[in-house]
Protein backbone atom coordinates (compact mmCIF):
# COMPACT_ATOMS: atom_id res chain seq x y z
CA UNK A 1 0.00 0.00 0.00
CA UNK A 2 1.29 3.99 -0.92
CA UNK A 3 1.53 5.67 1.92
CA UNK A 4 0.20 8.67 0.18
CA UNK A 5 -2.79 6.99 0.69
CA UNK A 6 -4.81 3.61 0.79
CA UNK A 7 -4.94 2.93 -3.06
CA UNK A 8 -3.48 -0.86 -3.52
CA UNK A 9 -4.17 -3.75 -6.31
CA UNK A 10 -4.11 -6.27 -4.03
CA UNK A 11 -6.70 -8.81 -4.72
CA UNK A 12 -7.37 -11.13 -1.47
CA UNK A 13 -9.46 -13.86 -0.34
CA UNK A 14 -12.92 -12.36 0.92
CA UNK A 15 -14.63 -12.96 4.16
CA UNK A 16 -17.80 -12.49 1.97
CA UNK A 17 -17.37 -13.46 -1.23
CA UNK A 18 -20.79 -12.03 -2.72
CA UNK A 19 -20.28 -8.73 -1.34
CA UNK A 20 -17.40 -8.55 -2.63
CA UNK A 21 -18.50 -10.15 -6.11
CA UNK A 22 -21.41 -7.69 -6.44
CA UNK A 23 -19.16 -4.27 -6.10
CA UNK A 24 -16.61 -5.53 -7.83
CA UNK A 25 -19.37 -6.28 -10.97
CA UNK A 26 -20.38 -2.41 -10.33
CA UNK A 27 -16.55 -1.39 -10.77
CA UNK A 28 -15.91 -3.33 -13.91
CA UNK A 29 -19.23 -2.24 -15.44
CA UNK A 30 -19.84 1.05 -14.94
CA UNK A 31 -18.64 1.67 -17.80
CA UNK A 32 -16.78 -1.16 -19.37
CA UNK A 33 -14.59 -3.80 -17.79
CA UNK A 34 -11.44 -3.43 -19.80
CA UNK A 35 -11.25 0.54 -18.80
CA UNK A 36 -11.42 -0.63 -15.35
CA UNK A 37 -8.95 -3.39 -15.54
CA UNK A 38 -6.66 -0.94 -17.02
CA UNK A 39 -7.67 1.78 -14.51
CA UNK A 40 -7.02 -0.93 -11.84
CA UNK A 41 -3.69 -1.55 -12.64
CA UNK A 42 -2.48 2.16 -13.78
CA UNK A 43 -4.13 4.21 -11.01
CA UNK A 44 -2.16 1.66 -7.93
CA UNK A 45 0.79 2.31 -10.38
CA UNK A 46 0.65 6.51 -9.95
CA UNK A 47 -0.47 6.49 -6.55
CA UNK A 48 3.06 4.38 -5.59
CA UNK A 49 4.45 6.92 -6.74
CA UNK A 50 5.47 10.55 -5.64
CA UNK A 51 2.44 12.83 -5.22
CA UNK A 52 3.03 15.57 -7.54
CA UNK A 53 4.54 13.55 -10.25
CA UNK A 54 3.03 13.55 -13.54
CA UNK A 55 2.24 10.06 -15.79
CA UNK A 56 1.36 9.78 -19.72
CA UNK A 57 -1.68 7.55 -19.95
CA UNK A 58 -1.32 5.82 -23.89
CA UNK A 59 -5.04 4.38 -25.28
CA UNK A 60 -6.25 2.91 -28.00
CA UNK A 61 -7.33 6.14 -29.57
CA UNK A 62 -5.81 9.36 -27.69
CA UNK A 63 -3.38 10.38 -25.07
CA UNK A 64 -4.13 11.24 -21.17
CA UNK A 65 -2.14 12.59 -18.57
CA UNK A 66 -2.77 11.91 -14.90
CA UNK A 67 -0.72 13.65 -11.79
CA UNK A 68 -0.12 11.28 -8.59
CA UNK A 69 -1.41 12.33 -5.33
CA UNK A 70 -4.34 13.51 -3.16
CA UNK A 71 -4.62 16.67 -4.88
CA UNK A 72 -4.17 14.46 -7.99
CA UNK A 73 -4.94 15.79 -11.50
CA UNK A 74 -6.08 14.89 -15.00
CA UNK A 75 -5.64 16.41 -18.48
CA UNK A 76 -6.25 14.88 -22.41
CA UNK A 77 -3.59 17.69 -23.15
CA UNK A 78 0.01 17.75 -22.15
CA UNK A 79 -0.35 19.83 -18.99
CA UNK A 80 1.73 23.37 -18.77
CA UNK A 81 5.12 23.48 -17.08
CA UNK A 82 6.06 19.55 -17.56
CA UNK A 83 8.40 18.01 -19.41
CA UNK A 84 6.45 15.50 -21.73
CA UNK A 85 9.45 13.88 -23.34
CA UNK A 86 10.42 12.67 -19.41
CA UNK A 87 7.47 11.51 -18.31
CA UNK A 88 6.76 8.23 -17.60
CA UNK A 89 4.47 6.54 -20.20
CA UNK A 90 1.66 3.82 -18.86
CA UNK A 91 0.54 2.13 -22.01
CA UNK A 92 -3.06 1.16 -22.54
CA UNK A 93 -2.95 0.38 -26.13
CA UNK A 94 -2.57 -3.15 -25.80
CA UNK A 95 -4.55 -6.27 -24.50
CA UNK A 96 -6.41 -5.11 -21.48
CA UNK A 97 -5.06 -6.93 -18.03
CA UNK A 98 -7.65 -9.47 -17.02
CA UNK A 99 -6.66 -9.69 -13.19
CA UNK A 100 -10.05 -8.61 -11.96
CA UNK A 101 -12.28 -10.56 -14.18
CA UNK A 102 -10.46 -13.73 -13.37
CA UNK A 103 -10.77 -12.82 -9.76
CA UNK A 104 -14.11 -12.38 -10.20
CA UNK A 105 -14.19 -16.15 -11.86
CA UNK A 106 -12.75 -17.20 -9.03
CA UNK A 107 -15.16 -15.56 -6.41
CA UNK A 108 -18.36 -16.87 -8.60
CA UNK A 109 -16.98 -20.29 -8.37
CA UNK A 110 -16.39 -20.06 -4.27
CA UNK A 111 -20.21 -18.43 -4.19
CA UNK A 112 -21.66 -21.40 -5.78
CA UNK A 113 -20.00 -23.81 -3.60
CA UNK A 114 -21.00 -22.18 -0.66
CA UNK A 115 -24.60 -20.78 -1.87
CA UNK A 116 -25.74 -22.61 -4.62
CA UNK A 117 -28.80 -20.56 -5.18
CA UNK A 118 -26.62 -17.50 -6.73
CA UNK A 119 -24.39 -19.98 -8.25
CA UNK A 120 -26.04 -19.47 -12.02
CA UNK A 121 -26.48 -15.36 -11.13
CA UNK A 122 -22.87 -15.15 -10.50
CA UNK A 123 -21.54 -17.60 -13.35
CA UNK A 124 -23.86 -14.73 -16.03
CA UNK A 125 -22.46 -11.78 -13.85
CA UNK A 126 -18.80 -13.30 -14.78
CA UNK A 127 -19.55 -13.93 -18.48
CA UNK A 128 -21.01 -10.46 -18.73
CA UNK A 129 -17.59 -9.02 -17.41
CA UNK A 130 -15.55 -11.12 -19.72
CA UNK A 131 -17.88 -9.92 -23.24
CA UNK A 132 -18.80 -6.57 -22.17
CA UNK A 133 -15.96 -4.91 -24.19
CA UNK A 134 -16.49 -7.58 -26.99
CA UNK A 135 -16.49 -5.77 -30.64
CA UNK A 136 -18.98 -8.85 -31.39
CA UNK A 137 -21.19 -9.13 -29.16
CA UNK A 138 -21.06 -5.25 -29.10
CA UNK A 139 -21.89 -5.33 -32.71
CA UNK A 140 -24.79 -7.92 -32.49
CA UNK A 141 -26.35 -5.03 -29.45
CA UNK A 142 -26.07 -2.31 -31.64
CA UNK A 143 -27.55 -3.90 -34.75
CA UNK A 144 -30.59 -4.83 -32.53
CA UNK A 145 -31.12 -1.46 -31.75
CA UNK A 146 -31.38 -0.33 -34.99
CA UNK A 147 -33.25 -3.12 -35.94
CA UNK A 148 -35.63 -2.56 -32.72
CA UNK A 149 -36.17 1.12 -33.96
CA UNK A 150 -36.84 -0.01 -37.26
CA UNK A 151 -39.42 -3.12 -36.94
CA UNK A 152 -41.70 -1.11 -34.26
CA UNK A 153 -45.07 -0.78 -36.19
CA UNK A 154 -46.22 2.70 -37.21
CA UNK A 155 -49.03 2.47 -33.90
CA UNK A 156 -45.88 2.48 -31.40
CA UNK A 157 -45.10 6.06 -31.01
CA UNK A 158 -41.88 6.99 -31.04
CA UNK A 159 -42.16 8.16 -27.16
CA UNK A 160 -43.70 4.42 -26.00
CA UNK A 161 -41.17 2.64 -27.77
CA UNK A 162 -37.96 4.85 -25.82
CA UNK A 163 -40.24 4.60 -22.78
CA UNK A 164 -39.97 0.95 -22.85
CA UNK A 165 -36.23 0.38 -24.77
CA UNK A 166 -34.94 2.88 -21.55
CA UNK A 167 -37.00 1.11 -18.79
CA UNK A 168 -35.38 -2.68 -19.98
CA UNK A 169 -31.77 -1.10 -20.72
CA UNK A 170 -31.71 0.14 -17.03
CA UNK A 171 -33.16 -3.48 -15.43
CA UNK A 172 -30.02 -5.07 -17.97
CA UNK A 173 -26.98 -2.55 -16.58
CA UNK A 174 -28.54 -3.18 -12.63
CA UNK A 175 -28.25 -6.74 -13.53
CA UNK A 176 -24.84 -6.19 -14.79
CA UNK A 177 -26.07 -7.60 -17.77
CA UNK A 178 -24.71 -4.67 -20.36
CA UNK A 179 -21.85 -2.33 -19.55
CA UNK A 180 -22.56 1.25 -19.13
CA UNK A 181 -20.72 2.41 -22.32
CA UNK A 182 -23.71 0.87 -24.37
CA UNK A 183 -26.29 1.59 -21.85
CA UNK A 184 -25.45 5.25 -22.16
CA UNK A 185 -26.02 5.07 -25.86
CA UNK A 186 -29.60 3.50 -25.71
CA UNK A 187 -30.24 6.51 -23.41
CA UNK A 188 -29.13 8.91 -25.26
CA UNK A 189 -31.10 8.18 -28.35
CA UNK A 190 -33.98 7.01 -26.61
CA UNK A 191 -34.01 10.42 -24.64
CA UNK A 192 -33.90 12.49 -28.31
CA UNK A 193 -36.69 10.28 -28.79
CA UNK A 194 -38.73 11.03 -26.31
CA UNK A 195 -37.83 14.92 -26.14
CA UNK A 196 -38.52 15.14 -29.87
CA UNK A 197 -41.80 13.14 -29.67
CA UNK A 198 -44.78 13.20 -31.50
CA UNK A 199 -42.07 14.29 -34.16
CA UNK A 200 -39.74 11.02 -35.35
CA UNK A 201 -36.74 12.26 -35.36
CA UNK A 202 -35.00 8.96 -35.27
CA UNK A 203 -36.81 7.86 -38.78
CA UNK A 204 -36.34 11.20 -40.38
CA UNK A 205 -32.52 10.77 -39.48
CA UNK A 206 -32.57 7.65 -40.57
CA UNK A 207 -34.11 8.53 -43.98
CA UNK A 208 -31.43 11.18 -44.41
CA UNK A 209 -28.94 8.22 -43.81
CA UNK A 210 -24.93 8.52 -43.67
CA UNK A 211 -22.46 6.41 -42.26
CA UNK A 212 -23.59 4.07 -39.31
CA UNK A 213 -20.15 2.09 -37.63
CA UNK A 214 -21.82 -0.75 -35.54
CA UNK A 215 -18.22 -2.59 -35.54
CA UNK A 216 -16.07 -0.01 -33.15
CA UNK A 217 -18.15 0.01 -30.13
CA UNK A 218 -20.90 2.09 -28.77
CA UNK A 219 -19.33 5.56 -28.34
CA UNK A 220 -18.56 5.38 -32.30
CA UNK A 221 -21.78 4.11 -33.06
CA UNK A 222 -23.48 7.44 -31.18
CA UNK A 223 -21.66 9.25 -33.09
CA UNK A 224 -22.60 8.06 -35.87
CA UNK A 225 -26.15 8.16 -34.75
CA UNK A 226 -25.87 12.17 -33.74
CA UNK A 227 -24.65 13.44 -36.72
CA UNK A 228 -27.51 11.52 -38.64
CA UNK A 229 -30.11 13.33 -36.18
CA UNK A 230 -28.26 16.47 -36.75
CA UNK A 231 -28.58 16.82 -40.24
CA UNK A 232 -32.57 16.95 -39.59
CA UNK A 233 -33.54 20.80 -38.81
CA UNK A 234 -33.90 20.92 -35.05
CA UNK A 235 -32.04 17.87 -34.41
CA UNK A 236 -29.33 19.39 -32.93
CA UNK A 237 -31.71 21.50 -30.35
CA UNK A 238 -32.95 17.77 -29.61
CA UNK A 239 -29.23 16.42 -28.61
CA UNK A 240 -29.15 19.55 -26.31
CA UNK A 241 -32.30 18.73 -25.08
CA UNK A 242 -31.84 15.18 -24.20
CA UNK A 243 -28.54 15.46 -22.98
CA UNK A 244 -29.51 18.37 -20.34
CA UNK A 245 -32.25 16.15 -19.11
CA UNK A 246 -29.67 13.15 -18.63
CA UNK A 247 -27.35 15.50 -17.16
CA UNK A 248 -30.12 16.73 -14.67
CA UNK A 249 -30.98 13.03 -13.99
CA UNK A 250 -27.45 11.86 -13.57
CA UNK A 251 -27.23 14.74 -10.72
CA UNK A 252 -30.76 13.48 -9.28
CA UNK A 253 -28.44 10.03 -8.50
CA UNK A 254 -25.55 12.11 -6.87
CA UNK A 255 -28.21 13.57 -4.36
CA UNK A 256 -29.95 10.67 -3.62
CA UNK A 257 -26.29 9.16 -2.65
CA UNK A 258 -25.85 11.98 -0.50
CA UNK A 259 -29.17 10.73 1.17
CA UNK A 260 -28.44 7.79 1.28
CA UNK A 261 -29.55 5.03 4.24
CA UNK A 262 -26.68 2.45 3.95
CA UNK A 263 -24.17 1.21 1.77
CA UNK A 264 -25.94 -0.81 -0.86
CA UNK A 265 -28.67 3.03 -1.80
CA UNK A 266 -25.39 4.80 -2.14
CA UNK A 267 -22.93 2.76 -4.55
CA UNK A 268 -26.34 1.59 -6.24
CA UNK A 269 -27.20 5.33 -6.92
CA UNK A 270 -23.83 6.63 -7.71
CA UNK A 271 -23.47 3.31 -10.20
CA UNK A 272 -26.99 4.06 -11.59
CA UNK A 273 -25.82 7.73 -12.26
CA UNK A 274 -23.09 6.51 -14.50
CA UNK A 275 -24.61 5.67 -17.96
CA UNK A 276 -27.39 8.48 -17.89
CA UNK A 277 -24.18 11.34 -16.94
CA UNK A 278 -22.34 9.34 -19.93
CA UNK A 279 -24.73 9.71 -22.42
CA UNK A 280 -24.95 13.70 -21.82
CA UNK A 281 -21.47 14.21 -21.75
CA UNK A 282 -21.24 12.42 -25.29
CA UNK A 283 -24.17 14.56 -26.37
CA UNK A 284 -22.58 17.93 -25.52
CA UNK A 285 -19.41 16.93 -26.66
CA UNK A 286 -20.86 15.66 -30.14
CA UNK A 287 -22.80 19.60 -29.99
CA UNK A 288 -18.71 21.26 -28.47
CA UNK A 289 -17.20 19.67 -32.30
CA UNK A 290 -19.97 19.94 -34.57
CA UNK A 291 -19.56 22.22 -37.47
CA UNK A 292 -23.05 23.01 -38.14
CA UNK A 293 -23.61 26.49 -38.29
CA UNK A 294 -26.84 26.48 -35.85
CA UNK A 295 -24.25 24.77 -33.33
CA UNK A 296 -20.99 26.73 -33.93
CA UNK A 297 -21.85 30.02 -31.73
CA UNK A 298 -22.11 27.57 -28.65
CA UNK A 299 -19.62 25.02 -28.96
CA UNK A 300 -17.88 26.81 -25.96
CA UNK A 301 -20.62 26.50 -24.12
CA UNK A 302 -21.23 22.79 -25.12
CA UNK A 303 -17.88 21.72 -24.30
CA UNK A 304 -17.84 23.24 -20.49
CA UNK A 305 -21.16 21.34 -19.86
CA UNK A 306 -19.27 17.92 -21.80
CA UNK A 307 -16.59 19.30 -18.87
CA UNK A 308 -19.59 19.31 -16.26
CA UNK A 309 -20.82 15.92 -17.05
CA UNK A 310 -17.25 14.16 -17.43
CA UNK A 311 -16.72 15.00 -13.65
CA UNK A 312 -20.53 13.93 -12.66
CA UNK A 313 -18.62 10.31 -13.69
CA UNK A 314 -15.46 10.98 -12.35
CA UNK A 315 -16.60 10.13 -8.72
CA UNK A 316 -17.21 6.53 -10.04
CA UNK A 317 -13.97 5.79 -10.75
CA UNK A 318 -12.54 6.52 -7.35
CA UNK A 319 -15.71 5.54 -5.34
CA UNK A 320 -16.52 1.93 -7.29
CA UNK A 321 -13.25 0.93 -6.76
CA UNK A 322 -12.71 1.83 -3.17
CA UNK A 323 -16.20 0.36 -2.77
CA UNK A 324 -14.41 -2.92 -3.98
CA UNK A 325 -11.24 -1.72 -2.27
CA UNK A 326 -13.70 -2.05 1.07
CA UNK A 327 -15.95 -5.05 0.72
CA UNK A 328 -12.52 -6.70 0.61
CA UNK A 329 -10.83 -5.64 3.83
CA UNK A 330 -11.89 -2.34 4.60
CA UNK A 331 -8.63 -0.90 3.45
CA UNK A 332 -9.42 2.22 2.44
CA UNK A 333 -12.21 3.28 4.99
CA UNK A 334 -9.24 2.35 7.67
CA UNK A 335 -6.62 4.53 5.37
CA UNK A 336 -9.19 7.36 5.24
CA UNK A 337 -10.08 7.08 8.90
CA UNK A 338 -6.29 7.26 10.17
CA UNK A 339 -5.88 10.26 7.67
CA UNK A 340 -8.42 12.48 9.51
CA UNK A 341 -7.51 11.55 12.83
CA UNK A 342 -3.73 12.85 11.58
CA UNK A 343 -5.44 16.49 10.38
CA UNK A 344 -7.19 16.38 14.18
CA UNK A 345 -3.74 15.76 15.22
CA UNK A 346 -2.38 18.49 13.51
CA UNK A 347 -4.85 21.23 12.91
CA UNK A 348 -7.53 20.20 15.20
CA UNK A 349 -11.41 18.87 15.18
CA UNK A 350 -12.57 21.75 12.81
CA UNK A 351 -10.06 20.74 10.31
CA UNK A 352 -10.66 17.58 10.51
CA UNK A 353 -14.50 17.96 10.37
CA UNK A 354 -13.60 19.80 7.00
CA UNK A 355 -11.20 16.80 5.81
CA UNK A 356 -14.31 14.15 6.61
CA UNK A 357 -17.14 16.63 4.77
CA UNK A 358 -14.21 16.49 1.90
CA UNK A 359 -14.53 12.76 1.45
CA UNK A 360 -18.32 12.36 1.96
CA UNK A 361 -19.93 15.59 0.77
CA UNK A 362 -17.53 16.79 -2.36
CA UNK A 363 -16.05 13.99 -3.47
CA UNK A 364 -18.29 11.03 -2.40
CA UNK A 365 -16.39 8.44 -1.09
CA UNK A 366 -18.41 7.58 1.36
CA UNK A 367 -21.83 8.10 2.75
CA UNK A 368 -22.50 10.94 5.04
CA UNK A 369 -23.84 8.68 7.87
CA UNK A 370 -20.72 7.51 7.67
CA UNK A 371 -19.24 10.75 8.80
CA UNK A 372 -19.29 9.79 13.07
CA UNK A 373 -17.37 6.86 12.30
CA UNK A 374 -14.77 8.49 9.93
CA UNK A 375 -14.15 11.13 12.83
CA UNK A 376 -13.73 8.90 15.38
CA UNK A 377 -16.58 9.74 17.18
CA UNK A 378 -17.61 6.67 17.46
CA UNK A 379 -16.07 3.26 16.59
CA UNK A 380 -19.19 1.35 15.26
CA UNK A 381 -19.22 0.87 11.75
CA UNK A 382 -22.48 0.86 10.78
CA UNK A 383 -23.32 -0.02 7.26
CA UNK A 384 -26.81 1.81 7.06
CA UNK A 385 -27.72 4.97 9.01
CA UNK A 386 -28.80 5.32 12.45
CA UNK A 387 -32.93 5.43 13.07
CA UNK A 388 -34.06 8.65 12.94
CA UNK B 1 -7.05 24.92 17.39
CA UNK B 2 -10.06 26.45 15.65
CA UNK B 3 -10.76 27.89 12.12
CA UNK B 4 -11.07 31.77 12.44
CA UNK B 5 -14.22 33.65 11.47
CA UNK B 6 -12.93 34.43 8.10
CA UNK B 7 -12.33 30.16 7.18
CA UNK B 8 -16.02 29.71 8.67
CA UNK B 9 -17.08 31.82 6.63
CA UNK B 10 -15.26 30.24 3.60
CA UNK B 11 -16.41 27.41 4.58
CA UNK B 12 -19.90 27.78 4.48
CA UNK B 13 -19.65 29.20 0.71
CA UNK B 14 -17.96 26.19 0.04
CA UNK B 15 -21.03 24.18 1.80
CA UNK B 16 -23.30 26.34 -0.94
CA UNK B 17 -21.10 25.55 -3.84
CA UNK B 18 -20.79 21.87 -2.59
CA UNK B 19 -20.43 19.21 -5.81
CA UNK B 20 -21.14 22.12 -8.25
CA UNK B 21 -17.53 23.02 -7.82
CA UNK B 22 -17.36 20.84 -11.17
CA UNK B 23 -18.48 24.45 -13.25
CA UNK B 24 -15.19 26.74 -11.66
CA UNK B 25 -12.79 24.17 -13.90
CA UNK B 26 -15.13 23.25 -16.28
CA UNK B 27 -13.82 25.95 -18.93
CA UNK B 28 -10.35 24.26 -18.25
CA UNK B 29 -8.04 21.57 -19.91
CA UNK B 30 -6.96 20.35 -16.21
CA UNK B 31 -9.69 17.99 -14.13
CA UNK B 32 -9.16 18.04 -10.37
CA UNK B 33 -9.62 15.55 -8.25
CA UNK B 34 -9.38 18.27 -4.67
CA UNK B 35 -12.37 19.77 -4.76
CA UNK B 36 -12.09 21.79 -1.89
CA UNK B 37 -9.46 23.58 -2.20
CA UNK B 38 -10.65 24.37 -5.38
CA UNK B 39 -14.05 25.49 -4.32
CA UNK B 40 -12.28 27.61 -1.40
CA UNK B 41 -10.18 29.17 -3.50
CA UNK B 42 -12.94 30.33 -5.64
CA UNK B 43 -15.26 31.20 -2.55
CA UNK B 44 -12.82 33.63 -1.19
CA UNK B 45 -12.00 35.47 -4.48
CA UNK B 46 -15.88 35.68 -5.13
CA UNK B 47 -16.88 37.19 -1.33
CA UNK B 48 -14.49 39.45 -2.37
CA UNK B 49 -15.83 40.74 -5.28
CA UNK B 50 -19.30 40.97 -3.62
CA UNK B 51 -17.75 42.96 -0.90
CA UNK B 52 -16.15 45.09 -3.27
CA UNK B 53 -18.72 45.80 -5.55
CA UNK B 54 -20.66 46.27 -2.41
CA UNK B 55 -18.40 48.45 -1.28
CA UNK B 56 -18.58 50.49 -4.66
CA UNK B 57 -22.33 51.27 -4.17
CA UNK B 58 -22.23 52.37 -1.18
CA UNK B 59 -18.99 54.58 -1.90
CA UNK B 60 -20.88 56.62 -4.74
CA UNK B 61 -24.17 56.56 -3.25
CA UNK B 62 -22.99 58.60 0.02
CA UNK B 63 -20.87 60.94 -2.10
CA UNK B 64 -23.56 61.45 -4.77
CA UNK B 65 -26.22 62.26 -1.65
CA UNK B 66 -23.46 64.42 -0.32
CA UNK B 67 -24.18 64.34 3.41
CA UNK B 68 -28.13 65.02 2.69
CA UNK B 69 -28.97 61.96 4.92
CA UNK B 70 -25.34 60.89 6.17
CA UNK B 71 -24.09 64.05 7.97
CA UNK B 72 -22.16 65.09 10.60
CA UNK B 73 -19.71 62.95 12.76
CA UNK B 74 -21.88 59.50 11.45
CA UNK B 75 -20.94 60.64 7.77
CA UNK B 76 -17.22 60.61 8.59
CA UNK B 77 -16.86 57.30 10.54
CA UNK B 78 -19.01 55.65 7.97
CA UNK B 79 -16.72 57.30 4.76
CA UNK B 80 -13.59 55.36 6.88
CA UNK B 81 -15.50 51.96 7.12
CA UNK B 82 -16.41 52.16 3.38
CA UNK B 83 -12.72 53.26 2.54
CA UNK B 84 -11.45 50.84 5.06
CA UNK B 85 -12.97 47.89 3.77
CA UNK B 86 -12.84 49.00 -0.14
CA UNK B 87 -8.65 48.96 0.73
CA UNK B 88 -8.74 45.47 2.12
CA UNK B 89 -11.15 43.59 -0.53
CA UNK B 90 -8.64 45.50 -3.31
CA UNK B 91 -5.52 44.69 -1.87
CA UNK B 92 -2.61 41.72 -2.75
CA UNK B 93 -4.78 39.00 -0.49
CA UNK B 94 -7.86 39.70 -2.57
CA UNK B 95 -6.32 38.68 -5.97
CA UNK B 96 -6.89 35.27 -7.18
CA UNK B 97 -4.41 32.50 -6.47
CA UNK B 98 -3.30 30.37 -9.34
CA UNK B 99 -5.12 26.79 -9.42
CA UNK B 100 -4.28 26.03 -12.62
CA UNK B 101 -2.38 22.50 -13.37
CA UNK B 102 1.42 24.13 -12.53
CA UNK B 103 -0.01 24.91 -8.83
CA UNK B 104 2.68 24.09 -6.45
CA UNK B 105 3.16 22.47 -3.34
CA UNK B 106 0.75 21.40 -0.79
CA UNK B 107 2.34 24.11 1.47
CA UNK B 108 2.34 26.79 -0.95
CA UNK B 109 -1.37 25.80 -1.38
CA UNK B 110 -2.04 26.23 2.58
CA UNK B 111 -0.17 29.33 3.10
CA UNK B 112 -1.71 30.75 -0.07
CA UNK B 113 -5.39 29.91 1.73
CA UNK B 114 -4.23 30.89 4.51
CA UNK B 115 -3.25 35.01 3.30
CA UNK B 116 -6.45 34.82 1.77
CA UNK B 117 -8.20 34.03 5.24
CA UNK B 118 -5.74 36.40 7.09
CA UNK B 119 -7.15 38.94 4.54
CA UNK B 120 -11.18 38.26 4.52
CA UNK B 121 -10.33 38.14 8.49
CA UNK B 122 -9.75 41.83 8.01
CA UNK B 123 -12.79 42.18 5.55
CA UNK B 124 -14.66 41.20 8.26
CA UNK B 125 -13.32 43.47 11.13
CA UNK B 126 -14.62 46.34 8.56
CA UNK B 127 -17.71 44.78 7.81
CA UNK B 128 -18.97 44.93 11.79
CA UNK B 129 -17.40 48.68 11.41
CA UNK B 130 -19.82 49.41 8.89
CA UNK B 131 -22.85 47.89 9.95
CA UNK B 132 -22.31 49.80 13.47
CA UNK B 133 -22.79 53.24 11.48
CA UNK B 134 -24.78 52.56 8.39
CA UNK B 135 -28.23 53.19 8.32
CA UNK B 136 -30.08 50.18 7.96
CA UNK B 137 -31.52 51.02 4.10
CA UNK B 138 -28.02 51.75 2.98
CA UNK B 139 -26.46 47.83 4.17
CA UNK B 140 -29.44 46.66 2.35
CA UNK B 141 -28.39 48.37 -1.01
CA UNK B 142 -25.02 47.18 -0.10
CA UNK B 143 -26.26 43.54 0.13
CA UNK B 144 -28.17 43.59 -2.81
CA UNK B 145 -25.20 45.13 -5.08
CA UNK B 146 -22.80 42.60 -3.92
CA UNK B 147 -25.19 39.42 -4.31
CA UNK B 148 -26.06 40.97 -8.15
CA UNK B 149 -22.26 41.60 -8.64
CA UNK B 150 -21.49 37.82 -6.90
CA UNK B 151 -25.09 36.23 -9.09
CA UNK B 152 -22.99 38.15 -12.63
CA UNK B 153 -19.42 36.44 -12.24
CA UNK B 154 -21.00 33.33 -10.78
CA UNK B 155 -22.74 33.18 -13.92
CA UNK B 156 -20.20 34.22 -16.31
CA UNK B 157 -17.85 31.18 -14.64
CA UNK B 158 -20.07 28.96 -16.08
CA UNK B 159 -22.77 28.65 -12.86
CA UNK B 160 -26.21 27.70 -14.12
CA UNK B 161 -28.83 30.88 -12.86
CA UNK B 162 -30.64 28.47 -10.68
CA UNK B 163 -27.20 27.04 -8.97
CA UNK B 164 -25.67 30.94 -8.82
CA UNK B 165 -28.87 32.21 -7.44
CA UNK B 166 -28.33 29.71 -4.45
CA UNK B 167 -24.33 30.56 -3.75
CA UNK B 168 -24.82 34.07 -4.37
CA UNK B 169 -27.99 34.02 -1.54
CA UNK B 170 -25.54 32.10 0.56
CA UNK B 171 -23.18 34.60 0.39
CA UNK B 172 -25.32 37.77 0.93
CA UNK B 173 -26.22 36.05 4.26
CA UNK B 174 -22.19 35.07 5.61
CA UNK B 175 -22.29 38.76 4.96
CA UNK B 176 -25.22 39.90 6.29
CA UNK B 177 -24.36 38.00 9.49
CA UNK B 178 -20.96 40.10 9.88
CA UNK B 179 -22.47 43.69 9.19
CA UNK B 180 -24.56 42.67 12.17
CA UNK B 181 -21.85 41.36 14.21
CA UNK B 182 -22.15 37.65 14.25
CA UNK B 183 -20.27 34.47 13.17
CA UNK B 184 -21.46 31.45 11.83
Amino acid sequence: MSPENGISSRLVTPKNPLTVAMTLAQYLMFLGPEGSEWSWRSVAIIEADEPGKWFAIRSRNSMGYQMAGTKGRFSRTAPEGVDVATMPILDESGSAPTALREYMDALAESIAAAQPEYAEKMKAIAAATWRGDNLGWLRGELAELSIDYARKGPEVTDAAWAEGLETETRRRYLNFEIPGALASAIFMLTRIAKVAAPERLLHAATLLGGKLDIFDGPQTYLRDRLAQIGKVEGGAAKIAEAAATLQDEGEVFGHRADAAKGFGEFYGSIFESVPLAYAAQQGFEFLALSQGEAVQPKAGKYQVLANVCEELIAPAFATLRLAFEDAMDWRELHWHRERIAAERKGAGDEAAGRLTKQYTRAMQLYPIFLEDFLMGKTDELRLTAAAG
Amino acid sequence: MSLSDAEKMRDAIVDSIGRDEKYITAADEVRHCDPWTVAAYYGGTALFGFLRAGGKWLWETVKKEGGEKVGGGIGKVMDASIERLTNVVSGKGATVPNTGADIGSEEDEKRALHEQAQQLDLANQALRELGKVAEPEYIQKFLEAGEGAALAQLMTDNFPESKARRIAAAMTLQVEMRLKGGTT
